[in-house]
């Protein structure tokens, strides 16, 4: 702001928070988040990975697990190829107070300026046969990702099976800088009813 | 020369008859569009869900087109499979949305469709398996003739896409 020289890439600032969970079956969990982005973007400010703390679920509220945890990041880029995903993994405690997988979700950051609440639905490696379910049941490690950005990558999935329950809740703002001295238009600004749900 | 970002991702289907099934995907676009970067097909894992409940395939599109000419705006098109017991596939539906035409930010909903069958068909493949599925997959998003075509309605992919433009208004395109 203020510089006479042209701006060399253009900047997006993503604040919000992580704000609960509802899992079926599930009253005592963790999150684990990271961010990942394309090659061109550079990390400006905040934390790139982080773990919540371990929440419970309160006796009466209807099953939901809060979190409540700051996401505060600023990228910068010059190309908006890789714009960065949220991947997150809950992790919970099975009847044996051992932790186990509950569910993976990933998701793109909203490329429009603006303050968006959204919901990440939650999917967890399904085991390959019923000797390898029971076995993992009684060790108490169930099918887990390798590579914990797995869900954020789009080749190499279609070898996947997974079973799917439960959602993530995040509340986001995205600020955007300098996007349209380099001709991009992100969307941001236009008449909101001309935008939301589009049914096709 | 102006350029697309398609960022976003196929959530999952709902209302398919039944809940363990994968997306086949892909994105084509006509001949004044190149694909810069980007994966521009690919197949989502394979959920389960529980009934009721939408299957979830989270699968990322991140798309970078130049663009030199407006015809033959970029299209996504899908094809959703199922899955039983004994690990047969069958398709469950095919559809095809453009992508939007205007930066912002969109959830959609794209319809799907199955080619139906005869009386004796239906049947056989009530008991066997294997629904009848088209010998030329282009006539999904090809506006061409479909009149011999009989199709039964199936479930909707739902996908969250956000579009980021460059140098659209500079070379005087509007997107209301």
């Amino acid at each position: 702001m203020g510089d006479s020289s042209a701006p060399t890439s253009f900047t997006i600032l993503v604040t919000g928070q992580i704000e609960c969970a509802e899992i079926p079956n599930c009253t005592n969990a963790y999150l684990k988040f990271q961010f990942v982005a394309g090659e061109d973007w550079q990390l400006l400010d905040g934390l790139e990975e982080g773990i919540t703390q371990a929440a419970r679920v309160a006796e009466g509220r209807d099953g939901v697990l809060v979190w409540n945890f700051p996401i505060d990041i600023t990228y910068k880029t010059t190309n908006a190829f890789g714009w960065p995903q949220l991947v997150v993994a809950v992790y919970g405690l099975d009847m044996f107070g051992r932790d186990v997988i509950k569910g993976y979700a990933c998701m793109h950051l909203p490329t429009c300026a603006g303050r968006y609440n959204l919901t990440m639905r939650l999917f967890r490696p399904r085991s390959a046969s019923l000797l390898q379910s029971l076995t993992s049941f009684m060790s108490g490690m169930p099918a887990e990702f390798s590579d914990p950005k797995f869900p954020s990558y789009g080749e190499g999935r279609e070898v996947t099976r997974v079973q799917s329950g439960g959602h993530v809740k995040v509340q986001l703002n995205l600020l955007t800088k300098d996007m349209d001295m380099f001709g991009y238009v992100d969307g941001s600004g236009r008449d909101p009813s001309l935008q939301a749900v589009t049914q096709m | 020369m102006a350029e697309l970002h398609v960022v976003g991702q196929i959530l999952g289907g709902i209302g398919f008859p039944s809940q363990n099934l994968f997306c086949k995907w892909g994105a084509v676009a006509g001949r004044s569009w190149e694909l810069l970067e980007g994966i521009d097909s690919g197949q989502t894992q394979t959920d389960l869900a529980d009934d009721g409940e939408p299957v979830v395939w989270a699968h990322p599109l991140d798309l970078h087109y130049a663009c030199r000419g407006l015809a033959g705006w970029p299209k996504l098109y899908f094809q959703v499979w199922s899955q039983d017991v004994h690990g047969r596939t069958d398709i469950c539906g095919y559809g095809f949305c453009h992508v939007p035409t205007a930066p912002g930010q969109y959830e959609l909903e794209c319809p799907t469709w199955i080619p139906e069958g005869t009386v004796g068909e239906r049947i056989a493949a009530f008991f066997l398996g294997g629904n009848p599925r088209l010998k030329y997959e282009e006539v999904v998003y090809t506006p061409g003739d479909r009149f011999r075509l009989n199709t039964v309605a199936s479930g909707l992919v739902q996908l969250q896409v956000g579009i980021v433009v460059k140098d659209f208004e500079r070379n005087h395109v509007r997107f209301g």
